[in-house]
C-alpha cells in the first residue's frame, strides 16, 4: 500500500528515519565499548599493566666476611652518586637555577660547572635527554672520602665558628676572618697581612690563609658563605653531608637524583687479600652459569672466599612492580630480597696481622697457621699482596699494569700453590721407612756426604757427610743420604702412596680455589719426555724432583704427624650467620683419613722434629723458643728458574732455593702448625725458621695457646 | 511515527528532566574525580557553571518563544562579533590557539555559543523561507533545491570559517553536521544532495592538499587509519611520536575498565593523571575505567533518552521554528556525543570536541543549559508560539 505522500507523512517518515539513525549512532558506540572493554579487555588490561608499571630490582645485601672473633674483613659501604636528567633541564632558566644551586652545594668550580652544562646541552641536542649525566660520582655522606673515618659534627668554640666562604669561579673554599681580627682564630698567633690592603692574611704558625673580605683573592669574585659542619676526626678536614643537603633541597632541584649503591670494602686491604678475594664486574659466563641472578652491572666474587662462597654471600634479589609516576606505590608481585649470609672465617685477624708483620721483609712467599687438632686455618698469608678495594669500584688500567708488571705474582695465593717442598717432605719418607720396615728407629745408615747411584753421585747438602745417622738424626740434620738409601728401597710408587696418605697431591679440603700439586709415580714419569729414571726416586724421597706441594698441604701433613695421625680437612669457613648474628650453619672439623702408622712410629718422627729445633746443632735451631717446645722441619728446595727478559736482580732471585719451615707447637700438646714458605728465599733454617718463630711467639702473645693442664688459669692476652 | 498522547508526553518530559539532572550530577562527580587524578580546580569551577547553567535553564524554559525567534538574528550577530574578536584577542592555555576570550578569571568560548546561534538563526531563516516558498510540484513542495541553499550556506559557513581559523575543527564540523541535519529534516531535493556530495568529494581533497587542513590534523587521520603510524623528524630521522599516544592511552584506560570497572577513584592515577585533557575532551576514558561497560551503558542511555526526547519534542511541535530548533538541538547532542566518544574510542580522528555535560567548560555548560531550557519551553508549550 502506498502511503499518501503528503507533507505531514513525509515529515513523519523523516522523523522515524532520524530516530533510527541517531539510535544507530549510539548502538555503534555501545558496540565499540563492548569490543574494547569485554572482547579485548583482558589484552588492554595486560598491556596497561606492562606499560604503566615498572619492575624494579630490590638488591640483596651481600653478606659480610668476618674473622673468628667477629672483626669485619669485608663489608658493604654505601656509595652515593649524583646525576641530573637533561630532559628536566630543557628550559634555560631552570637549568641555570639548578646548576647554580648544585655549584653552591657541591662547591663546584666554574670550569666543572661549564663542563656539566655542556654535557647536558649535548645530551639534549643528541636526543639523549633521558640519559642521566653524572655530576659527582662520590658524594660525601657519613664517612670521610680520604680515610673512611666516620664524620662527626664539628664542635667549634662559641663565638669562634669558622666562616667558610666559597668561590663560584675557582671552586676554592676560603676561610673568612671576623672584622678587626689581628690573631689567628686557631692558635692566637698574630697574623701577617699578605698585601698592604689587608686582603688576605696568613698565620705564621699553622700557615692557614684567611680572607679579610668576602672577595676571592684569586679572581675577585664575590664569595658565598657555605656551611661545613662535619669534621673527620682523623684528618680534621671539614665536610658537608652532601647527600643530606641535596635530599633536603630536592624539591628545588628538578631532574637531580642521588643513586645509592653498596660497594664492597675491605677495611684492611692488604691483610688477607688472597684468601678473601675481590669483586669484579659480572661477565657473560657468570650470567650464563646462574641465569637471571645477575643484572648487567652486578659485581661477583672473583677469587678467594668471595668467589667460593658467592652463592651464600650474594643472597637473592627481590622484585617489586611500581606504577610509573611520582608516588612509588607497590602495584603487585612484591618479592622481598633475601639478604646474603655473613661468613665467619676460622681466621684470626690479630694472628693474621702478626703473620703479615713477620713476613714484612719477604719479597715473595706464604705462611700458613693451622689448628693442629682441627685443621682450621688460623692465618693464611701470601706475599706480595694486592688491594682488593681497587676492583670494587672498577680497576684503573694503571693499577692493573702495576699488578701485571710485578714479577712476584701478587694475584697468586702462594699458600695454595704447589712448589717443590724440599726436606719438609722427609716426614713422608720417614714414616715409609719405619712402617715398611726398611729400617728401625735404631738402625743407622752411614752418610759419607754423597750416595753413588746409577753411576752418578747424589750429594748430601752437608758435603763432609753426617757419618752414621739413625732416623731421628737424619731428620735433625736433614741428612739426604739416609733418605736416598731408604727411598731407593721403598721405590717410587710406594713413596707416592705414603705421600697421598699425608695428603700430598690431594686437595686439602679448603673452601677456596687451590692447586693440589703433584706426587710423581713411575707411571707419571713414563708420560714425560725423559721417561722414568731410577734416580728420580731418590730426588722424590727428599722432596725434590717433580714433586710439588702447597704450604697448606705441608701444614696439613705436619698437623697429622703432630696430632697422632688424624689427617684433618683444612677449612677456613667457621659458620654462616644471618645479619642478626644467628648461626645458620656451622662447620666442624672433619677428619678426612687416618695415617696408617703406629703411635711409636709417629713418636719417633716427632722426636726427630723436636730435635731439629731444640738441639743446638739442629737445622731448625733458629725457631727455638724458650717459652715453649717447638718441633719443626726445615726445607731448602732447589728451584733455580730462568725467565726470559728478566732483570739481573730478578735473575739472581730466581736462582735461589725455596726456603721452607714447617713446625708445630707445643711439642707435647700440639695445638698449632706453622708453615713458612719463602719463594727463592735461600736456606730454610736460616730464612724461614726465624719467621716461624716470630709467628709462634705472636701466637703465644695473643693468648691463643690453650693451657695444657685443665687446672691452670687461662693465659691472659699478654701472657706467653 | 504517531503523535504521542498528552499523558505520555508529560511523563516523557519528566524522564528527560530527570536525565538532565542526572547528567549534571554526573558532570560534577566526574569533574571531582578528574581533579583527583590530574589535579586542578575544575570541580569548583564546574560547580559555578552548573549553578549559572541552572538559572539559564529555568530562564529559557519560561521565556517567550516568539522573543527567542525575534532575537535569533541579534544573538547570531553578537556571537559572530565575538568570533571575530576571538581571532584578535583570543588565547588558549598553551598559547597555540585562539579559542577563548579572557574575561577576568573566566574565559568565554564564543564557538560554543555559535552552535546555538546557528541553530536559532538557521531555524528562523528556514521558517520564514518555507512560509514564502511556493509549491509548484506537490511532490517537491517544501523541499530545498540547490539554488535555495545559498543563503543558508552563507549563514553556516561564515562562523564556520572563523572557527576553523582558531583553529577548532571539532566545532566547525559540528556546525556543518547540525545544519545538515536540520536541512535534511526539512527536505532537500535529490539533485541538491548529489551536487553537495560532489562538491564535498572535490572540496575535501582540495582542502587536504591546499593546507586548510593543518598537518597535525592530517596526522590524526593517519593515526586512525595506519596501525604503524609514526611521526619522523625530517631533520634527524628520529621517531618523534608513535601511534601509542593519547588515543591509545585512552583505549587502554577504557579497556582496563572491563565490565564493572575499577570503581570510584580506582583508576590508575599514573595513567589518567598523564592523559591530556582528561577533564575535558578525554573525560570518557576516566569514566569508562572507573565504571566499565555498565557505567558507559547508563551514560549512553541517558544521552540517547535526551536525543530521542528532543526528536519527539520536535515532532510534536506545532510551529516550524520550534520544530527546527528542537531538531537542531537533538542533532547537536547526538553528533557531539558521537564525535567525542567516537574519537576517544578510536573510531574517528581526534578533532577536539568536549562531551556535553561531562567535560569541563563554562561556555559549553551554559550553551547546553540554554538549549535544553529552550527545548523544555518548546516541549511544555508543544511548540506554540
Amino acid at each position: 500500500m502506498v502511503v499518501p505522500d503528503t507533507e505531514s507523512s513525509r515529515l513523519s517518515r523523516r522523523f522515524a528515519v532520524a530516530t533510527v539513525l541517531f539510535t544507530v549512532l549510539f548502538v555503534v558506540l555501545m558496540g565499540r565499548f563492548f569490543w574494547i572493554q569485554i572482547v579485548r579487555g583482558d589484552e588492554y588490561r595486560e598491556r596497561a599493566r606492562v606499560s604503566f608499571t615498572t619492575k624494579e630490582r630490590l638488591p640483596a645485601r651481600r653478606g659480610e666476611i668476618k674473622d673468628r672473633n667477629g672483626q669485619v674483613l669485608a663489608r658493604n659501604v654505601a656509595h652515593h652518586s649524583l646525576t641530573v636528567l637533561p630532559q628536566k633541564l630543557r628550559k634555560p632558566e631552570v637549568r641555570k637555577e639548578v646548576l647554580d644551586r648544585l655549584a653552591n652545594l657541591l662547591a663546584l668550580t666554574r670550569e666543572r660547572r661549564e663542563e656539566i652544562e655542556g654535557l647536558i646541552l649535548s645530551a639534549i641536542e643528541n636526543d639523549a635527554a633521558w640519559h642521566p649525566v653524572v655530576v659527582d660520582d662520590d658524594l660525601v655522606s657519613t664517612s670521610c672520602p680520604y680515610d673512611s673515618g666516620a664524620l662527626e659534627l664539628a664542635k667549634d668554640e662559641p663565638g669562634k665558628e669558622r666562616q667558610l666562604l666559597y668561590c663560584a669561579e675557582c671552586g676554592i673554599t676560603h676561610e673568612g676572618l671576623p672584622p678587626d681580627t689581628e690573631r689567628c682564630p686557631h692558635d692566637q698567633r698574630k697574623l701577617t697581612w699578605d698585601s698592604p690592603d689587608h686582603h688576605t692574611a696568613t698565620c705564621p704558625k699553622c700557615k692557614r690563609t684567611f680572607v679579610g673580605a668576602p672577595v676571592c683573592p684569586n679572581d675577585g669574585t664575590l664569595l658565598a658563605p657555605i656551611e661545613k659542619n662535619l669534621e673527620c676526626p682523623v684528618c680534621k678536614r671539614r665536610f658537608t653531608d652532601e647527600v643530606a643537603v641535596l635530599t633536603a633541597h630536592r624539591h628545588e632541584l628538578p631532574g637531580v637524583h642521588i643513586d645509592t649503591e653498596f660497594v664492597r670494602d675491605y677495611p684492611s686491604p692488604f691483610l688477607a687479600a688472597h684468601l678473601l678475594g675481590y669483586m669484579n664486574l659480572v661477565n657473560a659466563e657468570d650470567r650464563e652459569a646462574a641465569p637471571g641472578v645477575y643484572p648487567l652491572d652486578a659485581r661477583v666474587g672473583r677469587s678467594g672466599v668471595e668467589r667460593a662462597l658467592e652463592p651464600v654471600l650474594r643472597g637473592e634479589s627481590g622484585t617489586a612492580e611500581y606504577f610509573k609516576g611520582s608516588d612509588k606505590r607497590v602495584a603487585s608481585n612484591f618479592v622481598p630480597a633475601t639478604d646474603g649470609l655473613d661468613v665467619w672465617l676460622t681466621l684470626d685477624a690479630r694472628l693474621q696481622k702478626a703473620v703479615r708483620q713477620a713476613m714484612r721483609y719477604q719479597r715473595s712467599g706464604a705462611a700458613v697457621v693451622l689448628g693442629a687438632q682441627t685443621g682450621e686455618v688460623l692465618a693464611l698469608y701470601s706475599v706480595p699482596g694486592f688491594d682488593p678495594n681497587a676492583w670494587s669500584r672498577g680497576l684503573s688500567s694503571e693499577d692493573w699494569a702495576k699488578i701485571e708488571e710485578n714479577p712476584y705474582d701478587p694475584l697468586i695465593n702462594k699458600a695454595l700453590t704447589p712448589y717443590a717442598p724440599g726436606s719438609v717432605y722427609k716426614i713422608v719418607a720417614s714414616l715409609a721407612t719405619l712402617h715398611d720396615h726398611q729400617a728401625t728407629a735404631e738402625d743407622t745408615i752411614n752418610c759419607p756426604g754423597f750416595y753413588e747411584f746409577a753411576g752418578r753421585p747424589f750429594g748430601c747438602h752437608y758435603k763432609a757427610g753426617h757419618g752414621p745417622v739413625d732416623l731421628v738424626h737424619a731428620l735433625k740434620y736433614s741428612c739426604d743420604v739416609y733418605f736416598y738409601k731408604t727411598g731407593e728401597k721403598l721405590g717410587m710408587d710406594r713413596l707416592a702412596e705414603y705421600g697421598h696418605m699425608f695428603g700430598y697431591g690431594e686437595p686439602t679440603g679448603i673452601e677456596v680455589y687451590e692447586r693440589a700439586g703433584r706426587v710423581p709415580t713411575k707411571a707419571y714419569h713414563e708420560t714425560t719426555s725423559l721417561g722414568f729414571q731410577p734416580g728420580l726416586t731418590l730426588s722424590t724421597a727428599i722432596g725434590q724432583g717433580s714433586l710439588t706441594a702447597s704450604p697448606l698441604q705441608v701444614a696439613r701433613s705436619f698437623a697429622a704427624v703432630a696430632n697422632g695421625g688424624h689427617l684433618m680437612k683444612a677449612h677456613v669457613v667457621k659458620e654462616f650467620t644471618d645479619k642478626n648474628g644467628v648461626v645458620v650453619q656451622r662447620f666442624l672439623p672433619v677428619e678426612e683419613s687416618r695415617i696408617d702408622a703406629t703411635p711409636e712410629e709417629l713418636a719417633t718422627i716427632r722426636e726427630g722434629l723436636v730435635r731439629v729445633v731444640n738441639d743446638a746443632d739442629g737445622t731448625g735451631r733458629e725457631a727455638r723458643l724458650d717459652s715453649m717446645v717447638v718441633a719443626g722441619k726445615t726445607g731448602t728446595a732447589e728451584a733455580a728458574q730462568s725467565r726470559p727478559g728478566a732483570s739481573a736482580e730478578l735473575k739472581q732471585w730466581l736462582l735461589g732455593d725455596h726456603a721452607w719451615f714447617a713446625s708445630y707447637a707445643p711439642a707435647d700438646d700440639p695445638q698449632v702448625v706453622v708453615v713458612v714458605f719463602i719463594e727463592h728465599g735461600g736456606g730454610g733454617g736460616k730464612h724461614a725458621a726465624p719467621i716461624a718463630r716470630e709467628i709462634l711467639r705472636a701466637w703465644m702473645r695473643l693468648g691463643l695457646a690453650r693451657p695444657t693442664n685443665a687446672g691452670e688459669a687461662p693465659p691472659t692476652a699478654e701472657g706467653g | 511515527m504517531k503523535r504521542a498522547n498528552p499523558a505520555f508526553r508529560d511523563r516523557f518530559n519528566l524522564v528527560a528532566l530527570g536525565a538532565v539532572v542526572l547528567l549534571v550530577a554526573v558532570s560534577l562527580l566526574v569533574q571531582a574525580n578528574a581533579q583527583f587524578y590530574a589535579g586542578g580546580d575544575f570541580y569548583q569551577r564546574q560547580t559555578i557553571w552548573v549553578v549559572v547553567g541552572g538559572a539559564l535553564f529555568v530562564g529559557a524554559a519560561v521565556f517567550d518563544l516568539r522573543l527567542v525567534e525575534r532575537s535569533a538574528y541579534a544573538f547570531y550577530a553578537i556571537v559572530f562579533a565575538l568570533l571575530v574578536l576571538t581571532l584578535f584577542i583570543g588565547t588558549s592555555p598553551t598559547g597555540e590557539f585562539k579559542r577563548w576570550i579572557k574575561l577576568g578569571a573566566f574565559n568565554i568560548q564564543a564557538s560554543e555559543f555559535a552552535k546555538l546561534a546557528v541553530v536559532l538563526a538557521f531555524a528562523r531563516y528556514l521558517h520564514q523561507r518555507k512560509e514564502r516558498m511556493p509549491g509548484e510540484d506537490p511532490r517537491q513542495a517544501g523541499s530545498y533545491d540547490i539554488t535555495d541553499l545559498g543563503a543558508p550556506a552563507l549563514m553556516v559557513f561564515a562562523p564556520l570559517i572563523l572557527i576553523l581559523k582558531q583553529p577548532d575543527l571539532g566545532t566547525s564540523l559540528m556546525l556543518l553536521f547540525v545544519a545538515g541535519t536540520m536541512l535534511a529534516m526539512e527536505g532537500i531535493r535529490r539533485r541538491a544532495v548529489v551536487i553537495v556530495a560532489v562538491l564535498l568529494a572535490v572540496a575535501v581533497p582540495v582542502a587536504w592538499k591546499s593546507g586548510v587542513i593543518q598537518d597535525y590534523q592530517k596526522d590524526r587521520v593517519y593515526k586512525l587509519v595506519d596501525q604503524d603510524w609514526e611521526k619522523v623528524d625530517d631533520k634527524t630521522g628520529a621517531i618523534v611520536e608513535t601511534r601509542t599516544t593519547q588515543v591509545e592511552q585512552a583505549i587502554w584506560a577504557i579497556g582496563t575498565g572491563g565490565f564493572t570497572g575499577a570503581g570510584h577513584r580506582g583508576g590508575s592515577k599514573a595513567r589518567l593523571g598523564k592523559l591530556p585533557e582528561v577533564h575535558t575532551d578525554f573525560i570518557v576514558p576516566m569514566v569508562a575505567e572507573e565504571h566499565g561497560l555498565v557505567g558507559m551503558t547508563v551514560l549512553l542511555f541517558l544521552f540517547w533518552v535526551l536525543v530521542v526526547w528532543s526528536l519527539r519534542t520536535a515532532y510534536d511541535s506545532r510551529s516550524r521554528f520550534s520544530r527546527l530548533v528542537a531538531i537542531g538541538i537533538a542533532a547537536l547532542l547526538a553528533w557531539q556525543v558521537f564525535i567525542n566518544i567516537g574519537m576517544v574510542t578510536g573510531i574517528l580522528p581526534v578533532v577536539g570536541l568536549p562531551l556535553p555535560f561531562l567535560s569541563y567548560g563554562g561556555s559549553s555548560m551554559m550553551m547546553l543549559m540554554l538549549s535544553l531550557g529552550i527545548l523544555f519551553n518548546i516541549a511544555i508549550k508543544r511548540g506554540r508560539m
